[in-house]
């Protein structure tokens, strides 16, 4: 059997060196791991991890294009890949770091690159990206952030479609209801009460309508990894994280890895079984 | 091929009176949707690409019935999306003559467009466009400013480039790509001698094809490219993919072979305007009133000479 790849991003609910869902895939394919069986599917397993702290649909969308595209140059046949992404908040942008965008601001000082070069995130040739989000935010409206993060995520989308890369997609947490990701939910948050953005900026239904939704997984209504963890792991949220999204600000350890084993674990045994 | 429907979009050179699309012959080729905006970017020409064939499609079309043809612009433009709901200025940004540097793309069954009073996209065209709305003007300088470089310009053109690439490869629509000019190279052009331009002056993208370098003056009808300049210009040059290497792997994913260029001994990559001025040998400028752009009659030749064999190939 060849080898396989499974490929993550998304942001710091996404982040492998945070403890994250996507840390804990290969304990259920480690043959000597109580927990699973994923060790019954796969002779061998690379998991490529880009998920990164404060990304957005930017960041993502590059990494999972890039990440993937590396493994086909490389020789690596598509059916082989399995994509897993962890959407994060729509209104995240990046700004490129760069000898130019060096000289006009601050914030990139420290970086030592020349930037003449190619740079590196991640080992993926993409360059450097800082979130930027409070700046593009004087710039770009609510609308036009949704407006960008759907058409990142349709990028991905078509790309993967067109590569015929299976993939699965889900959400940090709620991301197509109408909040600002800085907002601080109550434990009463309701989920069903939420409004789409599509109802609230009609230029994004065609988007909106264009997402293949089959390859989604939602928690209740368009609900995502924090909404799951915070109805179905007691203790799964970081309580010295407080004032953040849903309460707390990120789940824990205890959160993610049971958020592997019930959810994603499954995923990966569907896109198995479809290679049969 | 009346059943088909050929959805084109690019900036003024694909947008205008007389441009290219207005010659295809309808009962011919088929029925032309020219979704194309003065002034746009690619991330706006995606945009409306996108929404038009989508549109075209929930209509009931058969998207083996549409073919695409995209001229894409500048990789300098950008636009941003002004709301009646988000942006005080609003109201100020839609005022104003001509409001060419408003565009929207959605539209009715009756072609009316999304009203400019909820939204619109401010296009900034390009580098520091002195619009006529001062307000806008104002705005885009602090883009321009603080947020523009070349290199991620770049990137977020290759990236509308493959959006649309793989959207239509997906729907197993037939679609051709070209560029009004050469936006992929960096080069330049040292005036001759003989011209109202010092010798020797370096003239750099648009400036070199409209050649008011020849006699710096609004307009002229005998704006012709001079038989004795024939040094290369965008030919053997340096690729911006390969100044800026963060690019390269997109570069490497565009389907090639989708793409229409004009090519000889002095240029590569080029597009319409090289065509207009090396091949087609015509005067550049359409009248005293629209220096900038060539003639309905240059636009005439084109499709006849570049796109019809087009549509006849896809």
């Amino acid at each position: 059997m060849n080898k396989k790849h499974i490929i993550t991003s998304g942001c710091s609910y996404s982040d492998a060196g945070s403890d994250c869902w996507p840390k804990f895939i290969k304990d259920y394919y480690d043959f000597e791991n109580e927990l699973c069986g994923l060790d019954y599917i796969f002779d061998d397993l690379n998991i490529y991890n880009y998920g990164s702290c404060s990304r957005g649909s930017d960041y993502i969308s590059r990494t999972i294009i890039s990440g993937c595209q590396k493994l086909i140059d490389r020789g690596v046949n598509v059916d082989d890949i399995f994509v897993l992404v962890g959407w994060s908040g729509m209104q995240r942008r990046d700004m490129l770091v760069n000898n130019e965008s060096k000289q006009m601001y601050y914030e990139f000082k420290d970086y030592e690159e020349d930037f003449s070069e190619v740079t590196y995130t991640k080992n993926l040739p993409i360059g450097m990206w800082q979130a930027f989000n409070e700046k593009w935010s004087k710039f770009l409206p609510d609308e036009q952030s949704y407006i960008l993060s759907m058409e990142n995520i349709l990028r991905t989308q078509w790309y993967l479609e067109s590569n015929q890369i299976e993939y699965k997609f889900f959400s940090f947490v709620n991301i197509f209801d109408y909040h600002h990701y800085f907002d601080v939910w109550t434990d009463d948050y309701d989920l069903s009460k939420q409004v789409k953005i599509n109802k609230i900026f009609p230029s994004i239904d065609y988007l909106f309508k264009m997402v293949d939704w089959n390859r989604w997984w939602f928690w209740k209504d368009y609900g995502g990894i924090g909404n799951w963890i915070l109805d179905n792991v007691k203790g799964g949220y970081n309580l010295e994280e407080l004032d953040g999204i849903l309460g707390q600000n990120h789940p824990n350890k205890k959160g993610h890895m049971e958020f592997c084993e019930k959810v994603i674990v499954k995923f990966i045994k569907e896109w198995s079984n479809k290679n049969d | 091929m009346r059943d088909t429907l050929i959805v084109i979009s690019g900036c003024s050179f694909t947008l205008g009176d007389g441009t290219w699309p207005y010659h295809i012959n309808q009962d011919k080729y088929g029925w032309v949707m020219n979704v194309g905006d003065t002034g746009a970017g690619n991330g706006y020409i995606s945009r409306s690409i996108i929404w038009e064939v989508n549109n075209q499609i929930k209509l009931g079309k058969n998207p083996k019935d549409i073919e695409v043809i995209i001229m894409w612009s500048g990789i300098t433009r950008k636009e941003f999306l002004s709301t009646v709901r988000e942006n005080p200025l609003h109201e100020l940004w839609v005022d104003g003559p001509h409001k060419n540097w408003m565009g929207n793309f959605i539209h009715d069954s009756g072609w009316d467009r999304h009203p400019e009073k909820d939204s619109t996209w401010i296009k900034s065209s390009i580098p520091y466009m002195s619009w006529d709305n001062k307000s806008v003007t104002k705005f885009l300088d602090l883009y321009w400013k603080h947020f523009y470089s070349e290199e991620e310009s770049l990137i977020n053109t290759f990236e509308s480039i493959l959006r649309t690439q793989w959207y239509l490869d997906n729907l197993g629509i037939k679609y051709k790509m070209m560029c009004w000019q050469n936006i992929f190279n960096q080069y330049s052009f040292k005036v001759p001698s003989g011209w109202a331009r010092s010798e020797g002056d370096e003239i750099f993208g648009h400036e070199i094809w409209n050649l008011a370098w020849r006699d710096n003056t609004h307009f002229k009808t005998d704006r012709y490219w001079p038989d004795n300049a024939t040094g290369k210009i965008s030919r053997d040059t340096l690729l911006l993919k390969d100044i800026y290497p963060n690019a390269t792997h997109l570069w490497d994913m565009i389907d090639w072979n989708k793409w229409w260029f004009y090519e000889d001994d002095q240029v590569e990559y080029g597009g319409l305007a090289e065509w207009v001025c090396l091949k087609a040998r015509d005067p550049w400028g359409n009248g005293e009133h629209d220096p900038g752009h060539p003639s309905p009659s240059s636009h005439k030749k084109f499709c006849e000479q570049v796109i019809i064999p087009i549509l006849g190939d896809l």
